[in-house]
């Protein structure tokens, strides 16, 4: 007899009965036919949400780009409503105000669907983790299907994940599927949004335990203070010899004498006029809360019309509120910078507001208010801007600590494995660790997040007719990530607008005064996760000019070719987005990707990162050009990026529907832009010739010809010019710097952790998105005190209502996109 | 090729032959039209699922090499099977009727979008002898048939109960009545030199030369083809499912095999729109005779269609005001322009009509146009290149 | 063709699409999943619980349009049967369309100038 399991004949070779069999009958059932036919369907077509978070959404989108080409798998139609899609990407940093919107959108898909967690921040908090707004891990929430390594994690990466999805989906057998079972539900409760994020499931046990007063656990002590820089007395001549470099470290530690402050000239003008007016020793000038105004209308009349940056530092015995401002008209040497500051005590913090003069400072201050806690007399609309309202504490103060608080400084005890395997970060949601203050019902709990005053505008016209409201955002495809804008339309027009913000707040500042000063270059790539060079020349300065540090030649040339490589692969980015605002069909966006893609080509051979560079250091850069840069570099600077500019310019500039789009649209005057601190091409576009690279060269950008591209008419058009403008203006720089880059040291220094001396500094430069700027204050201490970012997105935002009155729905989307915001930034 | 025509034939002689063998002959004789016009039906209701599979890869192929990709092509030589992954994950896609709607509406609204589209096809002259209904009032019928898509829109606006889908629903109504003006305007004229409304008057009249080699037809394809992309919603006109404003627009709510109906709706449109753009302007199936009659009628609609994703591959979208300014401001004089132009080119010779012809729509061109020209070409200070390509390396 | 005949064949021409359209949602009704429950089957509001309810007196501009598009379209359908016979009607024809035909485009002109074809 033949044995049917013999596979091949041994002695003959020929294949089996049963081998015969299989190769000329087709065995199959109805069942299998139908599961692998299914599966196949359904593996085949994997159309995904149009969903980012973060960064990891950037790379996201270049996995559709033409070099990755996620269409080839048939998953291009990214589907922008959750009912069409089948995959859901949580692509970024997960916070605890955007869980609820990603649960319910989960919830909202049909069946079937898959998720893939992509990158470190959704599938363990990633470099976030300890923030007091993230969640570590979106598989607490959502059930996970792939989960993908990487911060953010190449679209290689993505692709192999979807492959991995597709493998998935080919084992599947429709008997065990969820959704043909009645056993398994797909909703996920959706968390409530409370004092800190809330299990729904928990809500019996928490009113228990706030009505038998246990709701309050234990908390530790707060972090030391640090008394408040002291007001400068001059002191007897002979304290006042120089020091040299190693010197000043052990007098800070002992804490001594110090340098006399540096008082410039406007300083000492104001110092003339007021007599009320002191000098700290950090160089700032304390100005009483009551005399503020006053000291402000003087400010304005010696011609400082720019309030750079507005934030406030929590020290021992008071709050302290910093202004910077600057003058868009005049030089340095003619107007030298002013910074003020206004103490206030701790029980009751109210500083006047300054939003009657500068209405760009109204964002400021609500942030001011949201995380430090300090009340503006006389702000129009004083509310949480980048926590929910109901969120219990103001996180920046030192004693605000988070339910899985550990040490206040880096590196923490639980991520040294010394037999302490519970990281702490675990515990950070559903947490029945938070603090439920007594007053809390979760009952009638209601989330309000909406704007008072959008209710009580009237329709207006001949036809009065009811108003509509409708919510763009924080899941919509135009919102350039998870921002938010509640509109009251008037048919189509917008008579109220309301910018909504903080879905991505990933508590950037909080980490960072933990974190020592050299920990918190990587944090800073992801600030503004296109242009993640800049990010670091601009904190890399704002500690050069604390610690006096000097740059070698060549780290300097180094740095302005990146941060000039930078500004062209953001700009194409910000454009091509522009056009997919305006609803070309990803063209031109695919285009411009196209060019970044060489860019970060460039990026990855000198930092091993294509978007999260990390590069620069204290004191130049991490690493040397490699001999491999060269040849696509000056092949980019000197043909192809001058070509494909061009060719963007030309398809794209004179296009009628772009024109007439764009133009008279979101206009925005000169007096306006500097009124609202705008900054980077939005104020450009309104005719101010304003640019920290001219204005207040750092670097080596004096160096350089180039000029500041200004357009005179404001609106969307003008800002698009002013864009293209300044691509050619850094070829033209990246030009001359490749010319003379010179050779020798690319640091100067190695340094792991270094000492800060005490002191303030702010130190900007010109991001593509606007002045960005980094306002460090030190104690001495090897982390920073207080670390704060001024965000050139997040200002320019001030003015998003302003520009879009009055026009349609299709508007707002268009200036939105002329803004060019990156939320990484914008909640930082 | 020929092949073919003989299978089609055959098909239908075949058919026919049951009918034939079992009935009476005076019976037979008698119903031998309509049966035939039965299967000829039956053909259509499998050419038009199969023209939108088809569409949907092709679109996809189209874009995918405009922007420099290789589209799909995982499934299937070149991807072609894709579409039928789409199908099949469709068909086993969870169905989500949302609380707020009003389900008998929901449910209606992507079937009546399906049902004007398919009739479109039963008046279409496909080839020689492949037309199923010659209509004598077939441009009427046309625009009748097409005006019930605005209301499966409404309909699926208003049963969404969606702010997006609303919003939507009421702009496509706005715009799909305002182009459809037009679009009659730009029919008056060939129906005035054709004598007839039936499709297959409007191919025969054609036979010495297509109507778009005269001026009155070229730009009554222009407006026609405008509007008839207007109509079916398709790029740079597709406001109401704008997805970077209205998410998906009226279908937002819509998901599983409804979903399909509307995407299937939106390709057979723009097929439609092609056809019948060519049945009216470029001469139908007419052609040299060395390929059949059905193949010259597909290349040209083809050629068309193509126009339409590349329009989708490359232009940003109007705005809603734009867009019916555009149509009342621009179309609706034009068109009945145009209808001034063809009664001039019939009474004067060729020699004439050309030159008169073109010199008033130019004309009327420059009226219309010139001064929104000179206000978007305004004083903006556009940037120039100020780099000269540089071959030395400085190295 | 007869017409009456070609009539009939397009009311089962219509009744045979309608069954098309309905079949696939009929087909997909034996394969979907059915897995309501209450956060699923609520309305998509960009991530957010719904609150506002859009059926609303909409705005007038939409209406006007329409209004518009009722005048030309019937105006369209007068012209289609002069259409038809403007090679037999001849110059009297033609001369009585025009007529017409400014007639309209006066209206048109005045709903121009007096803003009815503005979005406002």
């Amino acid at each position: 007899m033949t044995d049917l399991r013999v596979v091949n004949n041994p002695v003959s070779g020929a294949p089996s009965l049963e081998e015969e069999v299989r190769r000329h009958v087709s065995i199959t059932t109805f069942d299998k036919l139908i599961n692998s036919l299914s599966n196949w369907g359904r593996r085949s077509s994997i159309w995904p949400m149009q969903f980012g978070l973060a960064c990891c959404a950037i790379e996201m989108i270049c996995a559709a780009s033409s070099r990755y080409d996620i269409s080839r798998f048939g998953s291009e139609l990214f589907r922008a409503s959750p009912r069409q899609a089948d995959l859901m990407i949580v692509s970024g940093t997960v916070t605890k105000r955007m869980i609820p919107m990603i649960v319910r959108l989960y919830n909202q898909m049909p069946e079937p669907k898959y998720v893939i967690s992509m990158g470190a921040c959704s599938t363990g908090g990633g470099p976030f983790k300890e923030g007091y707004n993230v969640v570590s891990g979106i598989d607490e929430f959502i059930p996970v299907d792939v989960y993908i390594t990487g911060c953010p994690p190449t679209p290689q990466a993505l692709l192999a994940g979807l492959i991995e999805l597709q493998r998935k989906i080919d084992g599947q057998h429709h008997k065990d599927l969820r959704w043909y079972r009645d056993d398994m539900s797909d909703e996920r409760p959706i968390p409530l949004l409370g004092p800190d994020l809330v299990d729904p499931r928990q809500v019996p046990e928490i009113q228990a335990a706030i009505a038998a007063g246990t709701a309050q656990s234990e908390r530790p002590a707060a972090p030391e203070y640090f008394p408040a820089f002291a007001v400068y007395e001059p002191e007897p001549p002979e304290a006042e010899e120089p020091l040299a470099e190693g010197e000043v470290k052990k007098k800070v530690v002992k804490k001594k004498k110090l340098d006399p402050p540096k008082v410039n000239a406007s300083m000492e003008k104001i110092l003339k006029h007021f007599s009320d007016i002191q000098v700290t020793t950090a160089s700032t000038l304390l100005v009483p809360a009551e005399q503020l105004h006053n000291v402000v209308h003087y400010l304005q009349d010696q011609g400082f019309d720019y309030l750079a940056n507005l934030t406030s530092i929590d020290f021992k015995d008071a709050f302290e509120v910093i202004y910077n401002f600057n003058s868009t008209t005049r030089t340095d040497a003619e107007l030298p910078p002013v910074t003020l500051a206004v103490r206030t005590t701790k029980d009751s913090p109210v500083v006047p507001s300054l939003t009657p003069f500068w209405p760009g400072a109204d964002f400021q201050e609500r942030e001011v208010y949201d995380l430090m806690g300090v009340r503006f007399e006389g702000h129009p609309n004083l509310r949480r801007i980048l926590m929910w309202d109901g969120f219990d504490g103001h996180p920046l103060r030192k004693d605000y600590l988070e339910p899985y608080y550990e040490e206040p400084i880096k590196m923490f005890g639980s991520r040294w494995r010394e037999g302490k395997h519970t990281f702490a970060e675990s515990k950070n949601m559903w947490g029945r660790n938070v603090q439920y203050p007594a007053s809390w019902d979760p009952e009638n709990h209601a989330y309000q997040d909406d704007d008072p005053r959008l209710a009580a505008i009237a329709p207006m016209g001949d036809y009065p007719t009811d108003l509509l409201e409708m919510n763009m955002g924080p899941h919509h495809p135009s919102t350039h990530g998870v921002f938010r804008m509640k509109m009251a339309l008037d048919g189509e027009r917008i008579v109220r607008l309301q910018p909504i913000m903080g879905y991505l707040h990933r508590n950037h500042e909080k980490i960072g005064e933990r974190n020592s000063y050299i920990m918190n270059i990587p944090y800073t790539d992801r600030l503004d996760y296109l242009t993640s060079m800049s990010n670091n020349h601009g904190y890399v300065l704002a500690v050069e000019k604390l610690t006096g540090m000097e740059v070698p030649e060549r780290a300097e040339y180094i740095r302005v070719i990146m941060t000039e490589l930078t500004r062209i692969a953001s700009h194409l980015w910000g454009q091509g987005f522009l056009l997919n605002d305006l609803g070309a069909f990803f063209t031109p966006m695919l285009y411009a990707a196209q060019e970044r893609e060489l860019i970060l080509d460039l990026f990855e051979m000198v930092s091993g990162a294509r978007i999260m560079c990390n590069y620069m250091r204290f004191g130049g850069v991490a690493a040397d050009l490699p001999e491999a840069f060269f040849k696509p570099f000056y092949h980019l600077i000197n043909d192809r990026l001058p070509r494909m500019v061009e060719e963007l310019d030309r398809f794209l500039t004179t296009n009628e529907i772009v024109m007439e789009r764009t133009q008279n649209l979101g206009v925005l005057t000169a007096a306006e832009a500097t009124a609202y601190s705008c900054s980077g091409p939005v104020l450009r576009g309104s005719g101010v010739p304003y640019d920290v690279r001219k204005a207040h060269p750092y670097s080596i950008y004096d160096r350089f010809d180039f000029n500041v591209v200004t357009q005179p008419h404001g609106d969307v058009y003008a800002r698009y010019l002013v864009r293209i403008g300044e691509m050619y203006e850094s070829l033209k720089i990246l030009r001359q710097a490749a010319k003379d880059l010179p050779s020798g040291e690319i640091i100067a220094k190695k340094q792991w952790n270094m000492r800060v001396p005490e002191g303030q500094v702010y130190a900007a430069v010109e991001s593509p998105k606007g002045e960005l700027g980094y306002y460090v204050v030190s104690d001495g201490k090897s982390n920073p005190y207080r670390y704060h970012i001024r965000s050139g997105s997040f200002i320019n935002l001030t003015a998003l209502e302003k520009m879009c009155l009055g026009h349609l729905v299709a508007d707002v989307v268009v200036v939105l996109g002329s803004v060019d915001i990156v939320l990484g930034e914008v909640d930082r | 090729m020929e092949h073919l025509e003989k299978i089609f034939l055959t098909l239908y002689t075949m058919g026919l032959a049951l009918p034939k063998a079992i009935l009476p002959e005076a019976l037979y004789k008698q119903l031998e039209t309509p049966l035939g016009a039965l299967i000829g039906l039956t053909g259509i209701l499998i050419f038009a699922p199969v023209t939108m599979l088809f569409l949907t890869w092709m679109e996809r192929k189209v874009v995918a090499r405009m922007q420099r990709r290789y589209g799909p092509n995982r499934v299937g030589k070149f991807g072609v099977l894709q579409p039928f992954a789409d199908g099949i994950k469709m068909f086993s896609k969870e169905d989500i009727l949302p609380r707020a709607v009003d389900p008998l509406l929901h449910t209606l609204a992507p079937v009546l979008v399906v049902v004007p589209a398919v009739l479109l096809f039963t008046v279409m002259p496909f080839g020689k002898e492949m037309l199923l209904i010659n209509l004598n009032v077939a441009t009427i019928f046309i625009m009748a048939i097409s005006s019930i898509e605005t209301i499966a829109i409404l309909m699926a606006g208003w049963s969404s109960r969606n702010t997006y889908s609303l919003l939507s629903a009421l702009r496509g109504a706005a715009q799909v009545v305002s182009y459809e003006i037009p679009m009659g305007f730009a029919m008056v004229t060939v129906i005035m030199m054709a004598g007839s409304m039936s499709t297959l008057d409007i191919v025969n009249a054609q036979q010495n030369h297509w109507f778009i080699a005269t001026p009155w037809g070229l730009l009554g394809f222009l407006i026609f083809f405008i509007s008839g992309v207007a109509e079916v919603n398709r790029a740079p006109f597709d406001v109401p499912e704008a997805e970077s404003e209205l998410i998906a627009g009226f279908h937002t709510e819509y998901s599983g095999m409804k979903f399909g109906l509307f995407y299937m709706a939106e390709f057979l449109g723009g097929f439609a729109i092609s056809a019948f753009a060519v049945t009216f302007f470029f001469g139908g199936w007419m052609g040299p005779a060395f390929l059949p009659s059905w193949v010259w009628f597909m290349l040209k609609t083809y050629v068309l269609v193509f126009v339409l994703f590349w329009f989708r591959g490359t232009l940003p979208r109007f705005r809603i005001d734009h867009l019916l300014g555009f149509a009342w401001k621009y179309l609706v004089p034009m068109a009945l322009l145009n209808i001034v132009v063809a009664t001039i080119w019939y009474f004067v010779p060729w020699y004439i009509g050309w030159p008169v012809g073109l010199a008033l729509i130019l004309g009327a061109h420059q009226a219309l146009t010139a001064a929104r020209l000179k206000r978007l070409y305004k004083a903006y200070d556009r940037p120039r290149n100020p780099l000269q390509p540089v071959v030395v390396n400085p190295s | 063709m007869d017409q009456t005949l070609a009539w009939s064949i397009l009311g089962i021409s219509f009744v045979l699409a309608f069954i098309f359209a309905l079949l696939p949602i009929a087909g997909a009704f034996f394969f979907r999943p059915r897995k309501g429950n209450l956060s699923k089957e609520a309305s998509y509001e960009c991530g957010l619980h719904p609150k506002s309810d859009p059926r609303i007196q909409f705005h007038v501009q939409y209406y006007l349009y329409a209004l518009a598009f009722l005048i030309f379209s019937i105006e369209i359908l007068y012209i289609y049967p002069w259409a038809v016979n403007f090679k037999k009607l001849g110059s009297v024809g033609v001369i009585e369309m025009f007529v017409f035909l400014s007639i309209l485009t006066v209206g048109l002109a005045y709903a121009w100038k007096k803003g009815g074809l503005e979005w406002s």
